[in-house]
Formats: structure tokens, sequence, C-alpha cells
């Protein structure tokens, strides 16, 4: 699944480990996520969703 | 991939990065190997008397240790110094504590081998029975323990690598167990160590579990 999260962070100027701390996750999960080796959660989605302030499918897409 | 995002990262910044778990595990097995070998060298030293040989020997095997340990220090430090969430931080506790406990037991083992010279953690000999309880109950309750906080305390990510890593320990222990038992009933294998085929299955479990929470 390919996703924004990347772009979204950097707009933001977010490191990896500052997103990670604000979804309660590790840095490496956030990294994971990014590079599309790790398809997160349903529930972890729709906090990234939250925190972004957009709706998931703006965010990850097949 | 690079963090183009990241300012602060460089290609050869991710390169460590991707590379830093297996460097910590290479370093902490060199430093506990270091320690066994410096813990072998002052029980020979203690039997057959204090030898140049032995003491240089020794200060060798003492310097590897703290070089590997420092090295890890090291590490682990660029591991953590970006900010970290409380329950990243205390997941990465227990398994500091659950570390810690093994290098505990492990030097009670070494203790108590050369106080009983019969209790050989990787041997079938019999064991003092004080020494098997005491084993048991930290092994079973502070490792159970560690193990159910743990795993509780992990977030998706790192519970997918453990997943992978668990069935991967799982299918190893589910195809050499049996093959050697076989083996040896038929003969032609040596006499069915228990332990080698746990520390087979850790090392497999460890290593997928560390190359999947890396990649």
């Amino acid at each position: 699944m390919n996703n924004r999260l990347k772009v979204l962070r950097a707009e933001r100027n977010w490191s990896q480990a500052e997103l990670a701390l604000r979804l309660d996750v590790s840095r490496q999960a956030v990294n994971a996520i990014e590079t599309g080796k790790h398809d997160p959660s349903l529930p972890l989605a729709f906090r990234i969703a939250r925190l972004f302030e957009m709706p998931i499918e703006e965010i990850f897409h097949d | 991939m690079i963090d183009h995002a990241d300012p602060s990262q460089t290609p050869a910044d991710e390169t460590t990065a991707k590379s830093r778990p297996f460097m910590l595990a290479l370093l902490c097995l060199l430093g506990v190997f270091a320690l066994g070998t410096a813990f072998g060298i002052v029980g020979a030293m203690a039997e057959d008397g204090v030898t140049p040989v032995a003491l240089i020997l020794l200060a060798v095997a003492l310097g590897i240790a703290g070089t590997a340990g420092w090295g890890a220090f090291r590490l682990y430090a660029r591991a953590t110094s970006g900010p970290e969430s409380p329950r990243v931080r205390f997941s990465r506790m227990l398994l500091i504590a659950g570390g810690a406990m093994g290098l505990v037991m492990g030097i009670a083992f070494s203790v108590a081998s050369d106080t009983t010279g019969s209790a050989d953690l990787f041997g079938n000999g019999p064991l003092p029975g004080w020494l098997a309880g005491l084993t048991i109950a930290a092994y079973v309750l502070v490792g159970g323990g560690l193990t159910l906080a743990w795993l509780r305390s992990i977030d998706e990510h790192e519970m997918q690598a453990n997943n992978a890593g668990a069935l991967a320990g799982l299918c190893t222990y589910l195809f050499v167990e049996p093959s050697w038992w076989l083996g040896a009933r038929g003969g032609f294998l040596p006499e069915h160590q228990p332990m080698v085929t746990f520390l087979l299955v850790l090392t497999v479990y460890t290593a997928v579990w560390l190359w999947h929470r890396s990649r």
C-alpha cells in the first residue's frame, strides 16, 4: 500500500522520531510505514489521519 | 531508503541506522564471549596458578569486553538520541532488563560451576537442587513477567517483527528437534542436547526479529 506520510511529515518539518512520538510508536515503525514495508492497522491509520487532519484515503491508497 | 524529509539524515546515516541493530547484537555477543573467556582464564589461574601468559590473556579478554561494551553503549546512545514516547522507552528498558537477567543467570552459573564443579549450563549432568530451583524461579517468574510486559508494551510494527521471528523459531524447532531425536536413536547423530536446540531456536528467532525490525 502506498502512502503520503513522508510528504505530509516533510510539510510540517517533522523528523521521523517526532512523528513517532506523536503517534506513540517507534521511529522504526514510522520508517517502515513510509517505505511501504509495513501496512498500519486500522486503529493506527485512524491515529495518523487524525494527526494530519485528513481522511484516511487521502493519506493511504493502493 | 533515504529520508529526504529529514535534513539531518544523510545516506551514510541511513546505512548506519540499518546496520545498527546487527552491530549492537554483534558487539553484545563479542562482549559476553570475551567476559566468558575472562572468567575461564580466572578459573584456570585459580587452579594452575598465575602466569604472565594468563595475565596477558586476561588483559586482552577484558580489553575486548570493555571495548565491545563501550561500542555497544555508544551505538545505543546514538539510536535513542531522538524524542521517544514513554511506551517505546519502556519496552526498550524491559529488553535491557531481560538481557541483564540473562547475564546475571550466566554469571551465577559460572560462579556455581567453580564452587560445585557440576553446574555446566550447556551440559546434561545433575545440578544442585537449589541452583536449579532458583534458576527456574528466575527464568519463569522474572523472565515470564518481563516477556508479558514487553509484549503488551511494543507497537504493532515491533509485534509484527516479533511474530515473524517467533514463527521462524517455531519452524526451526519443529524440524530440528524430531530430526535430531530420530538421528540420535538411529545412531548417526550425537546424543540429543536440548540446550543446543534452545540456543539454535533463540538465534533464529532473534536474527529474524532484528531483520524484520530494521529492514
